[in-house]
């Protein structure tokens, strides 16, 4: 699951590289979104992160 | 400011985002060599605190590769605070002495208290971004030359485009 957002942050770096300003944000966010929901799942002890 | 010089506005804050994002990945890269080269397994808030660190510094590459805005510097902030929220939970697990810490201690402090200071001064150094007459924080660039340098290691008080705002605004 790590190495699945981390390749959503790597699309949003890509995305800027791209020339792509807007939808780089945009993935970035969604990118976060998802970092916070591991965030929260991991205070709760339901899930452990791994590579 | 007249002529044209090497060491224009445009130019001196595309130099500073390019050091922060150097240091900032460099954070990250620093990290999986660690891991892959000593075999040393992160934490997992260690992984997440790498991910504070990404969003902090895609706010340098997309200020490098285009121009400064305050959408660029917001997204700091909410990579900021994500990473305050992460360093700030790793602190907490290890505060009581005598349970343990998590790597080695560094200059005193371990590693996610590094970073806690670092997402700090990322939140400061965002949060008085100015760009343009209507976005004002700190106000204008300071005028004592010193006082402008230092504004401009973090891009506060500049923005490229502040003068064809200026001129769409008027």
């Amino acid at each position: 699951m790590m190495a699945a957002i981390f390749i959503v942050w790597l699309a949003a770096f890509g995305l800027a590289a791209k020339g792509k300003r807007n939808l780089s944000i945009v993935v970035g966010l969604i990118a976060l979104l998802l970092s916070l929901a591991m965030f929260r799942f991991h205070v709760n002890d339901n899930i452990t992160l791994s590579l | 400011m007249t002529g044209t010089s090497a060491w224009d506005t445009r130019s001196v804050v595309r130099l500073f985002n390019a050091l922060g994002a150097i240091v900032v990945f460099s954070v990250v890269f620093g990290a999986y060599g660690i891991q892959f080269i000593f075999l040393e397994p992160p934490c997992p808030l260690c992984l997440l605190i790498r991910i504070g660190m990404l969003a902090t510094g895609l706010v340098h590459d997309l200020n490098d590769l285009f121009c400064p805005k305050p959408i660029h510097y917001g997204f700091a902030l909410l990579g900021a605070i994500f990473g305050i929220l992460v360093s700030l939970r790793n602190i907490a697990l290890h505060i009581v002495p005598g349970t343990g810490a998590y790597g080695d201690a560094v200059f005193g402090f371990h590693l996610y208290t590094w970073a806690f200071l670092v997402f700090m001064a990322m939140t400061i150094a965002s949060s008085g971004y100015d760009c343009g007459p209507h976005s004002q924080v700190f106000g204008q660039a300071p005028a004592l030359p010193g006082a402008e340098l230092g504004f401009k290691t973090t891009g506060v008080g500049l923005c490229p485009c502040a003068r064809k705002r200026t001129k769409t605004n008027d």
